[in-house]
């Protein structure tokens, strides 16, 4: 993981806005992201969120402003929205080495990301058959396998308990001080301090009828 | 192993857990191909007139059946937003699926369509032909399915909108691919007729993985 740290990675956005179902969600965002940054979002319902972290992940696109990451590197995103990704049919160990290998992780990435999460229980059983938190273990394990310095992470505490909250957190801030980036939104505070905060309820739209 | 095959292996994989998708489009093609005897009688070269036009026709709405899948199901479990994510090119992802698709329709449809043609009457000259024609015209059919499964990915009533969408793209390899069987069958020459499916198969190689990464992407915003 860390030789493929250098040069050092940046996210900057500026002037962002994004629509969605033809309402422009948010307005005038911009911040700017290095390595061992995290940043948390914030904001009621409906405030764009998910659309911003749709947005910084490629999967969509902005209505105004820039997204601009350097290295300009793809391979450089792992993202995990609020579905988990996972082909019910297949085992979780399956599902596992499928991303381990698309994303090019070496060959004990896996075992890592599999002990991390704790996954050695469900290995076998087909991810159809899991529990909703033991999906998100078994999707965010991905998270684990060492190859993206750049995470984007949309709710991922969405139905874990109490204990693994605690090993998605030390999974994160790990990361952060291994010089990764984490950008997380969250309706609970996350149990390690984030170096940038922002509240998708700063950002919004002009409502108003105004001449452009 | 490049990210194509890596691919292509799980789509195959996930194929082998639900074989029974794959079986029924098989069992599809060949009792809707037996109906034909059966509805229209025995008269010995009424059958042995219309079996390419069959077999192909046949084809084409087996083909049809599965592709409603394509990316459906990748993008109900939010597997297709990781892969559009993931460092390979959707592209790749497309060609990959695509290629995984035939694998797993068009290649079956072409292996059965010699038994059927018996049950067609269709004269034992016109069986290699019949082999070369669906070879070269099935792959088409998959890359351009592919397209209309990512316009249609998304939209209410998918399952009549895509072969709206995709049936009359679906003629000039329909015309050509009969044309072929047809005319290799009476003894004729019919190299043109092949090299027009080849060129449509190019043709499409080069435009649909691209056409369909790009509605992929309108398709997930």
């Amino acid at each position: 993981m860390s030789d493929r740290m250098q040069p050092p990675t940046a996210l900057n956005v500026s002037g962002l806005s994004a629509r969605r179902g033809g309402r422009t969600i948010f307005e005038g965002l911009s911040l700017s992201l290095t390595d061992g940054h995290a940043l948390v979002v914030t904001g009621p319902n409906g405030s764009g969120k998910s659309t911003l972290l749709r947005v910084l992940a490629g999967l969509l696109r902005s209505e105004a402003g820039t997204v601009v990451i350097d290295p300009e590197d793809d391979s450089d995103i792992c993202y995990a929205g609020h579905r988990d990704g996972l082909k019910g049919s297949l085992t979780v160990q399956e599902n596992l080495a499928f991303w381990a290998k698309l994303y090019g992780a070496d060959l004990g990435a896996v075992d890592v990301a599999i002990n991390r999460m704790a996954l050695e229980t469900v290995l076998d059983m087909p991810a159809d058959m899991l529990s909703a938190g033991w999906r998100r273990r078994a999707g965010l394990s991905r998270l684990a396998l060492g190859t993206s310095s750049i995470w984007i992470l949309d709710e991922p505490y969405t139905a874990l308990d109490a204990e693994n909250v605690i090993r998605i957190d030390s999974l994160l801030s790990e990361h952060v001080a291994a010089g990764g980036i984490v950008v997380l939104a969250t309706h609970q505070a996350p149990g390690f301090n984030p170096t940038h905060q922002i509240n998708m309820a700063d950002y919004p739209a002009e409502t108003s009828e105004m001449d452009w | 192993m490049s990210a194509f095959f890596i691919l292509i292996g799980r789509d195959l994989q996930l194929s082998i857990r639900h074989r029974a998708d794959t079986i029924m489009v098989a069992g599809f093609f060949a009792i809707t191909v037996i109906l034909f005897p059966f509805g229209i009688g025995p008269e010995p070269g009424v059958l042995e007139r219309v079996g390419a036009g069959i077999l192909w026709v046949t084809a084409l709405l087996a083909s049809l059946l599965s592709l409603d899948h394509l990316f459906s199901d990748d993008e109900q479990d939010g597997a297709l937003d990781l892969l559009l994510t993931a460092p390979v090119a959707p592209t790749t992802v497309v060609a990959a699926k695509i290629a995984a698709h035939w694998l797993t329709t068009g290649l079956p449809l072409t292996l059965l369509a010699p038994i059927l043609g018996v049950a067609l009457q269709m004269p034992s000259e016109s069986t290699v032909p019949m082999i070369t024609a669906l070879l070269i015209g099935t792959p088409t059919l998959s890359l351009i399915g592919a397209v209309g499964a990512a316009l249609t990915l998304g939209a209410r009533r998918r399952g009549i909108l895509l072969p709206l969408v995709i049936l009359p793209l679906y003629i000039p390899i329909l015309i050509f691919g009969v044309g072929a069987i047809d005319t290799s069958g009476m003894g004729f020459e019919a190299g043109g007729l092949f090299a027009v499916l080849g060129g449509f198969l190019l043709i499409a190689l080069a435009l649909c993985p691209w056409a369909a990464a790009v509605s992929l992407r309108v398709a997930t915003e």
